[in-house]
């Protein structure tokens, strides 16, 4: 998986306006939209101020550990997700981005104007709108349902250089798909940084099943941008798990824009040593009649660093609301640390909307009961750990990757 | 569907004003020399004039907080207001001495009846000064002490300068700055150890002039063992121009102190209401903030506690209507900063019309501490189909020992129970105003008395007329 080409080390920093040239230069090829975008992204990376870098979209967050001043090089589009596809149906598009720019970019230029979660991540929503040369792009016409799976498995750079990528999906009216996304790489090769946006697009009565399990190298950084646009009755059930990189950024949008839409995400963080997460998602309601669920849940140990910001918007238009947050820390150590910032911004009265933040330490009659059946203390925190975030893990439809992912959970407590 | 139409009787009784003749006028606009002469006029020490000039320098460098909060505050125009207006700057003792044009106005707001009811003693606030106070007398004998703000500077320098500014920074926020540098009024009051005020104390502060700015500054220590409640209550005419009132209150609650804050806040619709408060809670001490939000065209208020000493706990308890043209961005913080410190934040508000309330609360304990607890609740209800809540707590933990909880919910009145009680004969604002006074009810109870049925009365003038 590793990419086979050696990349020229080059000092020019990829903040620079040489090294955005020389970007230019060598993508000339493409077609003029996405010249112009490129172009235009890049002038907006430039206005960023840094008054902008200071906003509550960044609170609690040491920024310090998530600038790209660092990087001087920017993989090339050989680098790319690899797939495994459970259908051989033609009419179902499931390709690098790379490929379809080369092969039919028009496909792609329908994204153009796709907003990103837009949650503070500006920077490096920019920088993949300037920089971006792969990524993934499946499509679904309509009415597939035939139990479509799709694996996508990332790889991560090597140190000291980072990954642009952006990805796509499309589900058209009443198509269904479950689509499981890793990132599991070498820990002693792939210790650079990784920058995904990622769209999806949900038609009317189409059904996404996304699992996402990110166990990248602990001293990777890792950025993850996503925002899922739901269209009438469609459902999208997303579950994310946690456990690498020693940063992360993720940034989640949930649009609900057409009645009976219902949008789920279930996501854990189980960090230790000195990992740092930073999570921020949104739960965006335009139209009437439609559900929003959210569950974050945290298990802290060490030095590590969870924060958790989640808002619920509800425009005057979306009568009949029904959105649920909740997010529960546990720590385990005197250094965690655990931020919430749960939040609700209602413009209609017709609405149910609730939000739950907890943060307490295991609790000590179930570790007693434990301990005084002679299992020892590790293992009677990773019992109670795994016991807590089942309630997650219970949402995920294939058993053995389940069990694959509560075993990752458990080296955490070794 | 409900109709949003809301009309304001019981915010009537504050609207009304009398043309006054002031002695003491420090013009309009604000600059050293404002500044200076609010210091001259009171005689005050050259400490505190050089206190209210550092402060200005701050006021002026700092950024209004446009980034986090709303942007009405830009319209805060600070070269109209005019910061000092005053008939004199000693209260009187008895009603009688105070000016014939003021006195009609405290008893037309009905102070000197409450008193004799149930203070222990009050100051009546008129503009910049108060023009009253008085506290019964075998409280002074005990050594309490109950005065404005210029007097207990110049008068008890040793209680009340090591505390002074200490509790809220002059440098907390652009607000705290501006008032530490203008600051004219409130209350400053000492309770010595031991002793247990049975009855409130009571200040009410009044605006009457247009295009003005009122800054009282009050400071309460409560000394090991004591017990206190003091009461605030306010309102202003209803004047085309707005109005700025912008206090900072610092309380301080010794080792086993108890401390209760109760402001009635009641401003006509014109007034920017931006007020710092906070308490100092010592060991085993309690502080508690109990806060009504009913007027005011903004409101900021965060009311907080330093849990600085083992055992301290702090409460804070608040309800805020907004309606037509209200914003109410009220919340709390909570700093724990010493062991087996503990909190509890119950906020509940409803949105009538087009009124917006926010909740905005901070919650932060550090790993070195042990056995800390949280508890925040905070309810929103939605009335109009135009009304907005939001809610924004920011909570950091750190360390395994500590437990927080935090849950929020908006809902609006279900149809059910409209019509339930529609059906038992009830007409539809009455349902109305009864699901409204049920939803607060819980939080009223824990009023003095005086002020629970009096609240009760409030909530159910401001909604009538919003349904039907």
């Amino acid at each position: 998986m590793i990419a086979d080409k050696k990349v020229k080390p080059s000092s020019l920093k990829i903040l620079s306006q040489e090294h955005f040239e020389n970007f230019s230069t060598k993508h000339s090829w493409e077609p003029g939209w996405l010249v112009d975008l490129r172009k235009e992204s890049w002038e907006q990376l430039k206005s960023i101020e840094e008054n902008d870098l200071k906003n509550e979209s960044w609170r609690f967050s040491p920024r310090s550990r998530f600038g790209y001043s660092q990087f001087n090089n920017i993989t090339d589009s050989s680098d790319s997700p690899k797939f495994n596809q459970s259908s051989e149906n033609p009419d179902i598009i499931c390709d690098s981005v790379d490929n379809i720019l080369l092969k039919h970019p028009d496909i792609v230029s329908c994204f153009t104007d796709a907003k990103g979660p837009n949650l503070g991540a500006i920077q490096t929503y920019q920088l993949i709108n300037t920089y971006f040369n792969n990524g993934f792009f499946i499509k679904v016409p309509k009415q597939i349902n035939e139990n479509l799976r799709i694996e996508v498995d990332h790889c991560l750079p090597m140190s000291e250089n980072v990954t642009f990528h952006r990805n796509f999906v499309t589900l058209e009216d009443f198509a269904e798909l479950t689509i499981i996304e890793t990132y599991s790489n070498d820990n002693h090769i792939h210790k650079g940084a990784l920058s995904n946006l990622t769209h999806f697009k949900i038609g009317k009565g189409a059904k996404l099943n996304r699992i996402l399990i990110q166990n990248s190298s602990r001293e990777s950084s890792f950025y993850n941008l996503e925002n899922f646009d739901l269209h009438a009755d469609s459902s999208v059930v997303n579950v994310e798990c946690y456990l690498g990189a020693n940063q992360s950024r993720i940034e989640t949008k949930g649009n609900l824009l057409e009645s009976g839409s219902c949008f789920k995400n279930f996501s854990f963080v189980s960090a230790n040593g000195e990992q740092l997460f930073d999570q921020r998602t949104e739960q965006h309601h335009l139209a009437p009649n439609c559900s929003s669920n959210l569950l974050s849940k945290n298990v802290l140990q060490d030095q590590s660093k969870a924060i958790f910001s989640g808002l619920i918007r509800v425009d005057p238009e979306a009568q009949h609301t029904n959105a649920l947050q909740t997010n529960r820390n546990l720590l385990l150590s005197k250094e965690a640390e655990a931020d919430s910032l749960p939040g609700l911004e209602i413009l209609a009265n017709d609405v149910r909307c609730t939000h739950g933040a907890t943060t307490s330490r295991l609790n000590q009659e179930e570790l007693f009961y434990l301990l005084s059946r002679g299992i020892k203390k590790k293992n009677a925190e990773s019992l109670i750990c795994l016991g807590f975030l089942e309630e997650i893990l219970d949402k995920i439809p294939d058993e053995n990757l389940a069990k694959k992912i509560r075993d990752l959970v458990c080296t955490h407590f070794n | 569907m409900i109709n949003p139409n809301p009309i304001e009787i019981d915010r009537e009784k504050g609207n009304f004003h009398y043309n006054t003749d002031y002695e003491f006028d420090a013009g309009v606009g604000l600059s050293e020399d404002v500044v200076k002469y609010i210091s001259d006029v009171k005689r005050e020490d050259e400490w505190v004039k050089d206190f209210r000039l550092k402060a200005l320098n701050t006021f002026e460098k700092k950024r209004m907080p446009t980034h986090w909060a709303t942007k009405d505050l830009e319209n805060i125009d600070f070269d109209v207001i005019r910061y000092y207006l005053s008939k004199g700057q000693m209260p009187s003792r008895t009603w009688e001495e105070v000016p014939d044009d003021i006195k009609q106005t405290f008893e037309r707001l009905g102070i000197p009846e409450q008193e004799r009811k149930f203070l222990a003693g009050v100051e009546a606030q008129f503009d910049s000064e108060a023009a009253y106070s008085r506290m019964k007398d075998d409280l002074s004998e005990k050594g309490v002490i109950f005065v404005g703000s210029t007097e207990g500077l110049k008068e008890y320098p040793d209680i009340f300068k090591k505390w002074f500014g200490k509790v809220i920074p002059t440098s907390d926020n652009k607000f705290s700055a501006l008032n530490s540098a203008v600051f004219s009024g409130g209350s400053f009051i000492y309770v010595p150890p031991g002793v247990k005020l049975e009855q409130p104390l009571q200040a009410y502060f009044r605006i009457n002039a247009e295009n003005f700015g009122q800054f009282e500054r009050t400071l309460i220590i409560a000394d090991e063992g004591s017990e206190i409640t003091y009461m605030e209550g306010c309102t202003a005419p209803k004047f085309e121009t707005s109005t700025l009132h912008s206090a900072v209150v610092e309380l301080v609650a010794l080792k086993g102190a108890k401390i209760q804050y109760v402001t009635v806040q009641n401003w006509s619709n014109n007034v920017f209401n931006l007020v710092t408060k906070r308490a100092m809670a010592h060991d085993e001490s309690e502080v508690r903030w109990i806060d009504c939000n009913i007027g005011s065209r903004l409101t900021m208020k965060y009311p907080g506690v330093i849990l600085r000493g083992r055992k301290a706990r702090g409460e804070v308890l608040s309800i805020a209507l907004a309606n037509d043209g209200q914003h109410q961005d009220t919340g709390a913080k909570m700093v724990h900063a010493a062991d087996e410190t503990s909190s509890n934040v119950i906020s509940k508000s409803v949105s009538i019309g087009e009124g917006r309330s926010t909740y905005r609360g901070l919650v932060q304990m550090p790993g070195h501490l042990k056995n800390c607890k949280n508890n925040t609740e905070c309810d929103a209800l939605l009335i109009n189909s135009d009304s907005q809540t939001d809610t924004y707590p920011a909570i950091t933990v750190q360390g395994e020992d500590h437990s927080v909880q935090h849950e929020a919910s908006v809902s609006k009145v279900s149809a059910e129970q409209i019509f339930y009680m529609q059906q038992r004969g009830l007409s539809e604002a009455d349902a109305m105003s009864m699901c409204v006074n049920g939803f607060v009810n819980d939080l009223i109870r824990e009023f003095p008395m005086e002020y629970s049925v009096e609240l009760k009365r409030l909530i159910d003038l401001e909604m009538e007329g919003s349904v039907g």
